[in-house]
């Protein structure tokens, strides 16, 4: 009974009820909402399919295979963890939303249709914005609302996609839209526009080039531990989704390698650290944009498998960075350094995120990003190939080194806090304790995904290690450099520009100047109008007032002389 | 945001460098070293890379190339900052205004 259910709705109803638990057993409801959820989860079958008719047509409510068990598994991973680590917050509306947001996230990755997808896709929208007024500023509400604007474009987008696709072809099942397996490639300019709208749909939900910047922007106004959940489940739903629509598509190459790069740039001067997570997720999103667009066996387990990796690490260091929010009120590093010293459990455990995520050998990072990165060197892309080091090399820069020491170490702020409470040293616990265990025991991860490997990928060779030590604590050594030779960018409080400036500043100003354009010639019409009309009425009045031609008084000969001329010319009528 | 940091202890009693503090130089000592002994492994383990690592290309087979692309490629991330700050830095309260 239970696996005739979507996975993930025993979270979404059951936050339904967690307001009878009152405000003090809330959270203790929702962590065993996704407890019951995984157990739930993990009894359900292989190759798992429920079909439900509804008006007509046959909908895949239900579709767990390979692919969507190891996200939908992750996404579980993440809630629980996200969960402990918000067991002392109080506010139950925020625990309703995470819960009905990772309940969604995780039906959307089990959906084997596109109006499922579609209707879970715009509940993970609706649920998570909760997750960012929950802050309770101007800012957070202001910036919420940009976030739900872009959230339901993307739901549109999706769903014009799925009405135009199911003109087109009768289908409303959620495959591979070119038909294409691992090993096959092919391009954007094969797909009908039904299918472009969705990649569309799915290019903003993921971060796309371009189509980034709510990622940016919303992210780093959530609360502590609302933006663990958000860190984990809208962006890592579009790359299942693209693994699951567009795998092989050559563009998504090179969009993910843009992905890759250009984020970690604005990582490097940003001072708010929440915001360089962001963009750093923004990197990480890249690598597996490229692996999906490579399209093969190995690219498409790398890109599993970082995701996977990528949904722990990632939660590991907003966990981090939300302990210092909630104990200094701030995550700017202008504010923060030296609290390494009050808060020696957070520094460890943010240094074994970040190593994670830079790809040291024993995390995980390691064993995941360089199944991407060996499956571009497998096709021989040099550029490409080339271009993910110099990016692996930013990773280093902007999560490896720049989180933990300016947090942690840098300069000494002088700020003496209290260690983040128990539940969140537990729930980053648990993260660092997967981000080590899925770092050694790889084999462990390796037979969860999606695609069996005629050759066994084996991470750990002494080349393969020896070559990533030698890039990573060189670039270390790099920043030693700098940072002795002060070519380091000193943090600054500052606002730097985004493609967000376009609809915050741009389009506010080019409306503002469309509004005054059509003011000015709406008033220049008018003053015309008025002015003609000032004229015909003078001219009127001087026909007709005393002295005019047709209102003055006529002599009595000259009414008779006009008279005849009448007559006349009616008699000449009457002739001819 | 509310903090929570009001029972904090006092600034002073902690304000003396930490361990860490006090040992920085042995910290980049350590690296320092680290990074020889990555060269030095790459020498050592050479034979070995061409049969359990298939090199995809002929650059990989140089001598700390990566290394030095690990080097140069942070340097270069950390200059096209400078860069990018030149354009896209604006006052805290930019958006606020």
């Amino acid at each position: 009974m239970i696996h005739s259910l979507p996975p993930g709705l025993i979270m979404v109803i059951g936050a339904l009820l967690l307001p009878l638990l009152g405000r003090r057993f809330s959270a203790w409801g929702a962590l065993a909402l996704s407890v019951a959820s995984l157990a739930a989860f993990w009894t359900t079958p292989d190759f798992h399919v429920v079909n439900l008719t509804l008006f007509g047509n046959e909908l895949n409510v239900v579709r767990v295979d390979r692919l969507s068990w190891i996200f939908a598994l992750v996404f579980h991973i993440a809630a629980i963890t996200a969960s402990v680590y918000a067991l002392h917050v109080k506010d139950t509306r925020q625990h309703i939303a995470g819960m009905v947001y990772a309940g969604s996230a995780i039906a959307a990755c089990c959906a084997g249709d596109m109006i499922t997808l579609f209707v879970c896709w715009e509940l993970t929208a609706v649920s998570s914005v909760f997750l960012i007024w929950a802050t309770g500023t101007e800012k957070s509400y202001r910036s919420g609302m940009r976030y739900l604007i872009i959230q339901v474009i993307s739901g549109v987008l999706l769903l014009s996609g799925a009405i135009v696709h199911f003109h087109d072809t009768g289908s409303l099942a959620f495959g591979h839209f070119l038909g294409l397996v691992p090993g096959q490639t092919g391009s954007v300019r094969e797909l009908g526009l039904g299918a472009q709208l969705i990649l569309l749909a799915f290019g903003i939900k993921g971060a796309f080039p371009l189509l980034h910047n709510w990622l940016q922007d919303s992210y780093p106004n959530g609360t502590p531990t609302g933006t663990v959940f958000l860190s984990a489940f809208t962006t890592k739903l579009a790359i299942y989704s693209l693994a699951r629509g567009f795998a092989g598509l050559e563009e998504l190459i090179w969009i993910g390698c843009a992905m890759t790069l250009f984020p970690i740039v604005f990582a490097v001067i940003e001072n708010d650290l929440r915001r360089v997570l962001a963009y750093s997720l923004n990197n990480q999103l890249g690598f597996m944009v490229v692996g999906i667009g490579i399209g093969t066996e190995l690219s498409l387990n790398g890109t599993a498998a970082h995701a996977f990796c990528h949904i722990i690490y990632k939660a590991l260091l907003f966990m981090s960075m939300g302990a210092v929010l909630l104990r200094v009120g701030t995550t700017k590093a202008t504010e923060l350094g030296g609290l390494h010293k009050s808060m020696p459990w957070t520094t460890i455990f943010c240094i074994i995120g970040a190593g994670s995520i830079a790809g040291f050998p024993l995390l995980s990072g390691f064993i995941s990003k360089s199944m991407i990165i060996s499956a571009a060197g497998e096709q021989h892309r040099f550029v490409l190939w080339l271009l993910l080091l110099v990016a692996s090399a930013g990773v280093m820069e902007h999560s490896g080194i720049k989180i933990p020491f300016f947090a942690f170490f840098a300069h000494d702020s002088g700020k003496r806090v209290k260690e983040a409470p128990w539940n969140m040293l537990l729930g980053m616990f648990i993260a660092a304790f997967f981000c080590i265990a899925l770092g050694i025991n790889y084999p462990a991860l390796y037979q969860l995904l999606p695609f069996k490997m005629h050759h066994a990928y084996v991470p750990y060779t002494p080349a393969h290690v020896i070559m990533q030590l030698q890039l990573l604590l060189f670039a270390a050594l790099a920043f030693v450099f700098l940072m002795k030779t002060n070519l380091y960018p000193a943090e600054t409080r500052s606002t730097n520009l985004d493609t967000d400036w376009v609809y915050r500043k741009l389009l506010p100003w080019l409306i503002g100047i469309g509004g005054a354009v059509v003011g000015w010639v709406d008033r220049g019409i008018r003053l015309c109008f008025r002015a003609m009309l000032g004229g015909v009425f003078d001219r009127f009045q001087r026909l007709f007032n005393d002295r005019g031609a047709l209102g003055g008084t006529w002599s009595t000969s000259l009414m008779a002389f006009w008279a005849a001329i009448l007559l006349g010319v009616c008699l000449l009528l009457y002739y001819f | 945001m509310k903090t929570e940091n009001e029972n904090s202890p006092d600034d002073s009693h902690d304000s003396k460098p930490s361990w860490i503090e006090r040992n920085v130089n042995m910290f980049i000592m350590g690296l320092v070293i680290a990074c020889i002994a990555t060269l030095v492994a790459q020498l050592v383990f050479r034979p070995m890379f061409s049969t359990e690592h298939p090199a995809h290309f002929e650059i990989e087979a140089i001598f700390g190339f990566e290394a030095i692309f690990g080097f140069v490629a942070f340097v270069a991330v950390v200059f096209l900052g400078w860069v990018l700050r030149m354009f896209v830095k604006r006052k805290e309260d930019y958006y606020d205004s």
